[in-house]
């Protein structure tokens, strides 16, 4: 065994174990609890550091398992699934520091942080998958793992919100099996290949890889909330804020959208998918739901059902990176993997820190809120101005990238969709930015939680204002090397530069 | 041009140190944190080379540089905020303790305006400006009228479409370079400068926001309109383009602004708008000749270094009315303040004049209606004298006429 | 001392559990501890014959020196070693479970019984004649028979009396067969037969017949209307027993004379077999999804999941042996995860005091382990990854999808779409918020883990595949067509 084979499966094992070890923890067991949680999100994050500089430095990590006589178990380490490993081990460990201090002295906390190690187990395989079948199978435990997450408040809303997730997601995965097998049959390999492994098949089947290209997109859209199939992720938004932000910007919608990066670059290949005629028509999906879900967003008056509409407008923006089939769209479109996790994590947290300390869930209560949590609201600020695209945060470079990627596949019109959701992003974060700095309180708070003189817990306000500052940094330092930029150029240039 | 390392950190300090600032607890530390402020962007008003930097890894590549143009705006900038901050302490009390953040925001942005080397950071101190600015119009009063909020949504939902403008305008350029003139180009910049700077038909912003504004606030919108038009100057590649049918629309629309601004003038408005008209009436003329410029790009070759000084002119002009401008209505301003005021116009015009490469002419002039203005506050008498609007419009002559005379 | 490989361990798998069960009649305050020795001991045994089955290749063994047509032969293969060491994996946790299940009334009945039971099964797994197969098929039906009317009172009663009649109705329609066949041919060993077999009225008769019975016992739709009641009123390991071995035990004769008998005759009964187990599939998993109580829905489950063992039939002629190795390991991964499963409900039942899924949330939220048991084996039961169940799944529809047989796939996606909901619609409970008050845990540690462990073992089966098929190769139970 050397480290090539034993890397992948530590940083998967690095939150699994605990996770496991945790379900068996009795309630009152806060500290050992706690310091497993902290041990294995900071020994994640210390290997994948490692992986990182291996990769970085042309190492190869791979892990084989059969499965079937010739199906394996593949793990690899590439540049594309570490983009999403650091993304995802990096954000584990705010939210868990979050979620400590969110569910602190609240029921059932063991189950809690097991399923939520368990979850983020199931994000790190799937990005380190290496074949689809490896994909399949972590695609599957996360759907699993988060619907204790979603049910955990245990109220009549959260079942039905539970019953809902569950109907969408197993239908996705349904169809995603379906798609998977067949491809298999087609071509007899699921392995991840840059540019595809589907070109060299004969030119009959191709009615039939459009179909396969329909099924899995529409298998991966229901998580990546793709319009018609994103109904579940507003209703999801009754989990718990810790919760609601790794679903929203590193597990679920995420994995989805990294699932359609995956089968468009390396099942399909680029040029393939080009040449069968798959990838306009997801354009059109992908500017559909970006629009759409604005416009939702809009009306929404509970302030993380706004941020879960806001989110499958945002996470579109990935589809359509991936979907304009050219190399700067690709940066985009990737980057925004990072970039909008870090933003929409952020304002999941600054909600629920309102929700947590003033009791505040609408919008319409966040009058006056910024005097009262300075902190919270600017990190929230900083959130919105990157969902608006507003440099220097992070979202104008996805913003830029996108833009100059539409131009350069001759697809001008594309820009219009970008300002538009521009526009919406604005007229619907903004004036929750005016009524939480502007306005004066328009009475006491719904349920106001006393910290003494700081605004909330430490556990409660470090997270934010990290993943805050994160935000800005990687916008601010984009050129920079070791940003997510420069890493998602890296991995763009292994797809385009044969 | 030169780029040597502690000139170039001196630039970025310029842009830093006040950002550095906004940062509640950092200002805690510092007393007279306005003055402070705006100190290395004083310094850097008195060195007299050129010089830039660039830093790859910032944004995309963004650099901040400083030359003879920019001089003008970067002073016009120091004085408007030096103008600013001498006010902001003669009235502590009514000012919020937030507002100093946006403050300082708002002067970080608008520095950086001044000294981007490219678009991209341009446009982010624009952005970074332009909503702080928004938060500093809304937060000058602790319990907001409701027309100073209409003013600012309506300058709210202008700025975000002009960004919106100027970043498809940025990315068109940046995608291709060499068309980066197109025509579709100018006018998403133009739009774009009409919005931000309150120009017919967008005036209504500004308009509203003046009829609403403290002393403060009016004096700082003067901020915008300048900002705007420099932004123009910036963005368009004056000179070196020939396209006369945007040319002429940018013409139709100075000349609409010009005549639409003289004749509300004249229709005696309630005492707020007249500086929005006024400040209409001087943007006007900026745009017609940035207008003329792309119908004629010899003559602006020619001629269009003067526009820098034109636009410094104007924001003085605007800037001295406004000081002159009485508080709405609003008992609580004391003698002292209003004496404090009278200091300042005696320092502002006289700065103002040294400005004109001191003209005597001018400065005599200023020097004089000085003298009467003191005269008129220490008489307390205010507003007999502000409603004596001659004393802006010979101003205003004066300026034409020590242009024309840089010209020659 | 006799070398390891000279032991006859299949012949003591039999004699074993026989001896046994003798010794817990004549020795009730015994029945205990022998049967968790004898579990134990099976439990070696059945490593014992897989490492000799490893060795050697095909088991072959005459019992008393005779040579088949005369004598009984014994016969085992990869298949065998699958299906024994199903058996022991699930008695096991059914001993496990049994040991703190029973009042001492009850244990006197159950352990005999229980060891005869698994002699019969065992002695079935083994066995390479028709007729023997008919005989140990009935001794586990009347053991199951007995079993089921354990408890008494009405509900159980009502119960065992239609799994007998379902049992006797099934194994004597076999035995019809059987002699129909053995008086045209004049044998009843499956080699023989099946050199000597040929394409005539009596054949299908016989074949029909044989097949019928089979079929019955077996519950596939419509055959199954005995199924959900019996299993769902006999006590908890009883039910997990039922549901997880007798089934396959008739199944199994089934696939035996399918691979032998009727597959060269076969043509269209496959294919009417398969869309039997189509409409088994989505009948079952309506059914269990409609259920209010608990057991049904598990037993309707098991309804569903034997659908997906016979849609393969249509499939097999074109995909071979890996076909029938998903199907045996689809066997396998349902035997663990429905004992798991049942034994998890027998807890909930115990706590609970009732097993009505809408008032079900107090008893999950005090058990965790066993609604994790539950939880987990239906992970296997909706065929979702990583499972046996998906393996299993995933070579059936890789079978149906290449062959084109759409329908067929989409039925075992909406099973498992099915599944997911009936079996959420129970583990749902375990996260709301009951008001009940803390109160101690009444249920025995090793009845929660035996579920557990079951269900674990179940999930497992997900990256043992290619290990386990290795093993059921030995003896090439499906390639060349001899057994």
């Amino acid at each position: 065994m050397n480290e090539s084979v034993w890397l992948p499966l530590l940083v998967i094992a690095s939150s699994l174990i605990p996770g496991v070890i945790i379900f068996a923890l009795a309630e009152r067991r806060v500290k050992l609890r706690t310091t497993l949680n902290l041990c294995g999100a900071l020994l994640k994050m210390a290997l994948v550091g490692a992986m990182l500089w291996g990769v970085y430095h042309g190492q190869h990590y791979e892990v084989r398992l059969a499965l079937l006589p010739q199906l394996e178990l593949v793990l690899r380490a590439d540049a594309l699934s570490l983009l999403f490993v650091t993304l995802s081990s990096v954000l584990w460990l705010v939210t868990t520091v979050y979620a400590i201090g969110y569910l602190e002295g609240s029921p059932n906390r063991s189950r809690f942080f097991g399923f939520f190690s368990l979850c983020v187990t199931a994000t790190v395989g799937l990005a380190l998958a290496g074949n689809l079948i490896t994909f399949l199978i972590f695609y599957e435990l996360l759907t699993l793992a988060t619907y204790p997450l979603i049910m955990h408040r245990g109220t009549e809303a959260s079942r039905r919100a539970g019953k809902i997730y569950l109907r969408y997601t197993m239908a996705g995965g349904a169809l995603l099996l379906v798609a998977i097998i067949w491809l298999y049959t087609l071509s007899g390999t699921l392995e991840f290949t840059p540019q595809g492994f589907l070109d060299g098949i004969d030119e009959q089947h191709h009615p039939a890889l459009i179909i396969i290209f329909v099924l899995l997109i529409a298998g991966l859209g229901v998580k990546a909330a793709l319009v018609p199939l994103h109904g579940w992720l507003p209703e999801a938004m009754v989990a718990p804020a810790p919760v609601s932000a790794l679903l929203h910007a590193v597990a679920v919608v995420k994995a989805g959208a990294f699932g359609i990066i995956r089968v468009v670059y390396d099942v399909f290949g680029v040029d393939f998918a080009t040449l069968l005629g798959v990838t306009g028509p997801l354009v059109i999906v992908a500017a559909i739901t970006i629009v759409y879900g604005s416009l939702r967003a809009l009306f929404q008056d509970d302030l993380k059902r706004r941020l879960a509409y806001s989110t499958v407008s945002q996470v579109a923006y990935i589809t359509l990176g991936v979907a304009i089939a050219g190399p700067i769209a690709a940066v985009g479109g990737m980057v925004h993997l990072v970039h909008q996790g870090l933003m929409k994590i952020t304002l999941f947290f600054c909600a629920g820190n309102l929700a947590e300390t003033l009791g505040i869930h609408k919008v319409s209560e966040m009058n006056g809120v910024g005097r009262r949590m300075p902190w919270t609201m600017a990190a929230f600020t900083v959130g919105v101005f990157g969902m608006i695209g507003a440099p220097p945060v992070a979202g104008f470079i996805s913003k830029w990238y996108l833009g100059m990627g539409a131009l350069e596949m001759d697809q001008g019109w594309l820009i219009l969709v970008l300002a538009a959701s521009s526009l919406l992003n604005a007229a619907y974060f903004l004036p929750i930015l005016y009524a939480a700095w502007f306005c004066e309180p328009s009475g006491p708070w719904p349920e106001e939680r006393n910290f003494g003189r700081k605004e909330t817990a430490w556990a409660l306000l470090l997270p934010p204002v990290v993943t805050a500052l994160l935000a800005l940094a990687v916008g601010l330092l984009a050129l920079a090397p070791f940003t997510p930029l420069a890493w998602v150029e890296f991995v763009v240039q292994r797809e385009f530069v044969p | 041009m030169m780029n040597s390392d502690p000139y170039g950190a001196l630039l970025w300090i310029v842009v830093g140190w006040p950002l550095l600032l906004a940062i509640p607890a950092v200002r805690r530390c510092l007393p007279m944190a306005d003055y402070f402020a705006i100190l290395p962007a004083l310094l850097l008003l008195l060195l007299p080379m050129d010089f830039s930097s660039t830093l790859s890894w910032l944004l995309l590549g963004t650099g901040v540089s400083i030359d003879g143009e920019r001089r003008w705006i970067l002073a016009t900038v120091v004085l408007i905020w030096a103008l600013v901050a001498m006010k902001r302490r003669a009235t502590p009390h009514t000012t919020p303790h937030g507002q100093n953040t946006f403050y300082l925001l708002t002067l970080a942005g608008t520095l950086g305006m001044v000294m981007a080397s490219d678009r991209v950071g341009f446009f982010s101190f624009a952005t970074l400006m332009g909503y702080s600015f928004y938060g500093l119009l809304l937060w000058g009063q602790s319990k907001p009228l409701e027309a100073v909020r209409r003013g600012a949504r309506s300058y709210l939902i202008c700025l975000i479409i002009a960004d919106l403008l100027l970043f498809e305008a940025l990315l068109l350029s940046a995608f291709n370079p060499q068309m980066e003139v197109s025509r579709l180009y100018l006018l998403m910049v133009c739009g774009a400068v009409v919005l931000k700077a309150g120009i017919w038909p967008a005036h209504f912003w500004l308009n509203a926001s003046y009829r609403a504004a403290s002393p403060l606030s009016a004096l700082l919108l003067v901020l915008p309109v300048v900002m705007a038009l420099f932004a123009l100057l910036r963005w368009l590649p004056l000179g070196h383009v020939d396209d006369g049918v945007a040319g002429l629309l940018i013409l139709i629309t100075a000349g609409a602004s010009i005549l639409y601004a003289g004749w509300r003038f004249v229709q005696r408005p309630v005492q707020g708008e007249r500086l929005a008209w006024l400040s209409l009436f001087a943007s006007g003329w900026v745009i017609a000749s940035v207008g003329v410029g792309l119908i004629e790009p010899l003559w602006w070759l020619q001629y269009g270094t003067l526009i820098y000084p034109l636009i410094a002119a104007v924001a003085v002009i605007l800037l001295m009315v406004a000081l002159l401008r009485p508080p709405p209505a609003s008992p609580s301003q004391s003698g002292d303040s209003a004496l404090w005021m009278g200091r300042m116009w005696i320092g502002c015009s006289s700065l103002s004049c040294k400005l004109f490469a001191g003209y005597s002419l001018c400065y005599k002039a200023g020097l004089q209606r000085a003298k009467q203005l003191q005269n008129g506050l220490e008489r307390r008498d205010l507003i007999g004298l502000l409603s004596n609007w001659r004393n802006a419009t010979t101003l205003f002559v004066l300026l034409g006429i020590a242009l024309a005379w840089l010209v020659n | 001392m006799v070398p390891s490989s000279e032991i006859p361990w299949g012949a003591l798998l039999i004699l074993l559990p026989l001896a046994a069960a003798i010794l817990c009649f004549v020795w009730p305050k015994l029945a205990v501890v022998t049967g968790v020795v004898t579990m134990l001991l099976l439990t070696l045994a059945v490593g014992g014959f897989a490492w000799q089955l490893q060795r050697e290749g095909l088991y072959q063994h005459a019992v008393g020196g005779w040579e088949t047509p005369l004598g009984i032969g014994l016969y085992g293969d990869g298949l065998s070693l699958l299906m024994l060491a199903m058996t022991v994996l699930v008695g096991l946790a059914i001993t496990l479970y049994a040991r703190s299940y029973f009042n001492q009334k009850q244990a006197r009945v159950f352990w005999p019984l229980w060891l005869l039971l698994l002699a019969a099964l065992n002695a079935l797994f083994l066995s390479a004649d028709i007729f023997n197969l008919y005989i140990t098929l009935e001794m586990v039906g009347l053991a199951a028979v007995a079993l089921v009317a354990l408890k008494g009172g009405r509900d159980a009663l009502n119960g065992a009396m239609r799994y007998l009649l379902a049992t006797l109705l099934g194994s004597l329609t076999y035995l019809l067969g059987v002699a129909l066949l053995y008086h045209s041919y004049g044998t009843v060993d499956l080699v023989l037969l099946a050199e000597r077999i040929d394409n005539s009225p009596v054949v299908w008769a016989a074949l029909g017949l044989m097949g019928a019975g089979l079929l019955l016992k077996t519950a596939l739709f419509p055959l199954h209307f005995w199924l959900p009641a019996a299993h769902a009123s006999a006590p908890a390991p009883i039910s997990a027993l039922l549901s997880a071995l007798l089934v396959k035990a008739s199944f199994y004769i089934f696939l035996r004379l399918w691979l032998v008998l009727f597959a060269p005759l076969g043509g269209d009964v496959a294919l009417l077999l398969g869309l039997l187990g189509a409409v088994a599939i989505l009948w079952g998993s309506w059914q269990a999804l409609r259920q209010t109580r608990l057991k049904l829905l598990v037993a309707y489950s098991t309804v569903a999941q034997i659908g997906y063992l016979f849609v393969a039939f249509p499939l097999a002629a074109a995909a071979g042996a890996m076909l029938w190795n998903g199907v045996s390991y689809l066997m396998l991964s349902h035997a663990l995860a429905k004992a798991a499963m049942f034994l998890a409900a027998g807890n909930l039942l115990l706590f609970g005091g009732h097993d009505r899924i809408a008032e079900l949330d107090r008893a999950v939220q005090r058990l965790p382990i066993s609604t994790a048991a539950f939880a987990l084996a239906g992970v296997s039961i909706m065929g979702v990854p990583p499972s046996g169940g998906f393996i299993g799944k995933w070579l059936l529809l890789e079978a149906a999808i290449e062959q084109g047989y759409w329908l067929l796939a989409a039925v075992m996606v909406v099973g498992g779409l099915l599944a997911s909901a009936y079996i959420f619609k129970v583990v749902g409970y375990a996260f709301t918020r009951s008001t009940a008050t803390p109160e101690p845990q009444s249920i025995p540690m090793g009845m929660e883990w035996a579920a557990l462990l079951l269900a674990i073992a179940s999930i497992l089966l997900g990256f043992t595949a290619p290990w386990v098929f290795a093993l059921l190769g030995i003896g090439d139970p499906f390639g060349g067509g001899a057994p």
